[in-house]
């Protein structure tokens, strides 16, 4: 009863405020919100619709004229089958296999780890629990440039101590090997995706009800079961989002791969394929379009696939309301 | 089946704050026992101590003979109803039921047996495939419940399970868990700061305010003999009234005076309690509840000797009676303790303890037969049933009875 008769009374409220003069300036600014939305999505959208439409264009006419002066008998896939078929060392689908086998580690693995280590601070009493996630979520503000070379060292020839006064040297982590393979680019990536991910995943996980918890130690579920069971299904939505963001990340990364694989031309994701694709002085910039959609083809998938699991109300029913 | 036993309990929180002090109650086999109190009074703490959520500082627990001070709560074999349900959101209604079972590693065939019992007899049969999020209120409330009984426990916990439903719902599922624990016999513990539920459901009511027990009774008694001031005030809407008086000897029957007015007090009285006679000339804490004032108008021949005056200020009328509010010169009496109670029991315009003491005069609730024609303003003419006066020292607060 009271819900209707407040809607009743909310509605008669903006009635009378639409009124006269008044009325109209109040509704224009009302809607304001809703124009800027639309205006970014209008500056967000169109360079992309551009470049979409560029995409089929060829050579001479992206050169001579803008996109938004394109006529229907213009099209053509030419773009698309000369980078399909570039006689380069890697092929593009070699290349779109290499981004996968990163960024599928990439996101999987510091979701794993992530979700324990979150789960960890978020409900298990330990020593020390504070000041670690502290130290961990203060990681967050590494740049991950000052570590590029240090890394690379690492991954060239390992790590080693020489200790002193008795000049013997001792091997931390043997020299693996690691340069010039996808291991490197996602090894560096999960790295530094995991201080991001602990951080979200546990404001999630620490916000789910108390209650719950409690049922389940008197349930007889220990730390593993409620993680399991408990936390981990409701824990969907965030998993997704953090998997969704890095996924991105690491898909259209150019930089640590660059770094870590660039020298191995089996290695390369799309990304420097591509970079690689408009050749020296931009003799082939005309196929940038059409290989950056084939590159931007598999977050799409991504995208759409698991954004159902940001619907809210995961939890209704659980507790009260 | 168990009785549970709490010797000399105590919880005392890092930061030196005691919320349960000395508790000393037997939860006696398949007995439901409602602890009831104004809220941060350390009754849910004590529930969450048998639970086992929550350490205990001092003293021992024993559930059926076994100190379990220090066992696990799974191990307590206890089964706990929370106040918002706890349900699992993911979870349908039969896995949520079933839940603990299938930790235990029951057989799958016995598992969905007594799942389907406890749906059977809470009604859920046709839900056992929804997701609590398709629940109403009262369905939620009833998964909760399943939850606990599907385990046998020896214990049932239930934490202030009726506070989220609406008024009305709440009557109904009072008589559901109070059928449901007698036809299961397991031994029961209610938490609630509602004293209608407390009242309604318990075999026995133990009332408790900051952190210490004040009186465990079955419901008519702590309503008939309260032990004391907080007792007495807490039981009972509206609550009884409580003023200074002074009892003297006046000739075979006892004089009690309330401010400026005198009642007839008979002799009987000082029969059934002669302690009282020690109270001669000193002040006193008389209290009298509601419902032992009458409109004297319909009370026929009710001796002037027994009778009150006092000016109406409010006439509630209820249908079935009115309560009428009328103010008397007597100083009112308001424990403490009772100053914790929620706004709805000690009016709000009241101060601090000193200002009600000054604070003439006081004013006194009684429950008139609806056929009373009183209005405010007027000057009521109030029998008292004197006998059933109760009588309190003025320091201790302990009721005179003896």
């Amino acid at each position: 009863m009271s819900d209707t008769t407040l809607t009743r009374q909310a509605a008669t409220a903006r009635a009378a405020e639409r009124q006269g003069v008044g009325g109209v300036i109040y509704g224009f600014l009302r809607n304001i919100p809703t124009w800027v939305l639309w205006l970014i999505v209008m500056v967000w959208s169109l360079p992309t619709v551009g470049l979409f439409v560029n995409s089929f264009r060829d050579r001479d006419s992206q050169r001579a004229t803008g996109w938004w002066s394109i006529r229907p008998g213009d099209l053509t896939i030419d773009n698309y089958d000369e980078i399909f078929s570039a006689s380069a060392s890697t092929s593009l689908g070699d290349s779109l296999l290499n981004s996968m086998s990163i960024a599928i580690p990439a996101t999987l693995i510091p979701i794993a780890v992530a979700a324990f280590a979150a789960y960890g601070f978020a409900w298990i009493d330990f020593p020390g629990r504070k000041w670690l996630f502290i130290g961990t979520v203060s990681l967050l503000a590494i740049p991950l440039q000052v570590a590029l070379i240090p890394l690379l060292q690492l991954y060239v020839g390992g790590a080693h101590l020489t200790l002193p006064f008795i000049d013997k040297t001792v091997t931390i982590i043997p020299d693996f090997d690691l340069v010039g393979t996808t291991t490197a680019v996602w090894l560096t990536h999960t790295g530094f995706a995991l201080p991001f991910a602990i951080f979200l995943l546990h404001n999630y996980m620490s916000q789910l009800p108390k209650d719950l918890f409690e049922a389940a130690r008197i349930d007889g579920a220990d730390h593993f079961t409620i993680f399991w069971r408990l936390v981990l299904p409701l824990s969907v939505p965030v998993l997704a989002a953090f998997a969704i963001f890095q996924f991105l990340w690491t898909w259209n990364d150019f930089l640590i791969a660059n770094t870590m694989a660039g020298t191995n031309p089996d290695a390369i994701p799309t990304t420097i394929l591509i970079a690689n694709l408009a050749g020296d002085f931009g003799r082939n910039e005309h196929l940038l379009p059409a290989a950056g959609f084939v590159q931007a083809f598999v977050p799409l998938v991504v995208f759409f696939s698991l954004q159902r699991y940001f619907v809210r109300g995961i939890l209704a029913g659980s507790v009260k309301g | 089946m168990a009785d549970v036993v709490l010797d000399g309990v105590e919880k005392e929180y890092e930061n030196g704050f005691k919320a349960v002090t000395d508790l000393n109650l037997t939860i006696e086999d398949g007995e439901f026992l409602v602890m009831v109190g104004p809220s941060g009074c350390g009754k849910s703490t004590t529930l969450r101590m048998i639970a086992g959520l929550e350490d205990i500082t001092g003293g021992k627990l024993m559930i059926g003979g076994n100190v379990v001070n220090d066992v696990e709560p799974k191990d307590r074999d206890i089964a706990m109803v929370f106040q918002n349900y706890a349900l699992y959101p993911h979870m349908t209604v039969g896995d949520n039921i079933g839940f603990a079972l299938k930790l235990a590693k029951t057989p799958k065939d016995e598992l969905d047996a007594r799942v389907n019992d406890a749906a059977r007899v809470l009604e859920l049969t046709e839900l056992l495939d929804r997701k609590p999020g398709q629940l109403s209120g009262g369905q939620r409330q009833r998964v909760a419940m399943g939850r606990a009984i599907v385990r046998r426990p020896k214990v049932f916990l239930l934490d202030e399970p009726l506070s989220n439903l609406d008024a009305k719902l709440r009557v109904q599922m009072r008589a559901e868990i109070t059928e449901l624990q007698r036809e299961v016999g397991v031994t029961s513990f209610y938490v609630t700061h509602d004293q209608i539920e407390a009242m309604t459901m318990a075999d026995r009511v133990a009332v408790i305010n900051r952190g210490l027990l004040q009186q465990v009774d079955p419901p008519q008694k702590l309503y008939d003999d309260p032990d004391n001031l907080f007792v007495a005030a807490f039981i009972g809407s509206p609550s009884m009234n409580l003023m200074e008086g002074q009892l003297d000897r006046d000739g075979g029957a006892i004089a009690l005076t309330v401010g400026s007015q005198t009642l007839e007090v008979p002799a009987s009285v000082l029969a059934a309690r002669p302690a009282l006679e020690g109270y001669f000339g000193r002040t006193i804490v008389a209290g009298i509840r509601p419902k032992e004032l009458e409109d004297a108008s319909l009370a026929g021949d009710h001796p002037a000797g027994q009778r009150l005056r006092g000016k109406i200020e409010n006439v509630e009328a209820l249908g079935f009676e009115r309560i009428v509010h009328f103010e008397m010169d007597a100083v009112p009496v308001v424990s403490e303790d009772a100053l914790e109670l929620p706004e709805d029991i000690i009016s709000a315009e009241l101060g601090g303890y000193d200002d009600v003491k000054s604070a003439h005069p006081s004013r006194v609730a009684g429950r008139f037969d609806a056929m009373s024609t009183v209005r405010p303003g007027d000057m009521a003419e109030v029998a008292v049933s004197v006998e059933r006066i109760h009588y309190f020292d003025l320091d201790s607060g302990l009721a005179v009875r003896s």
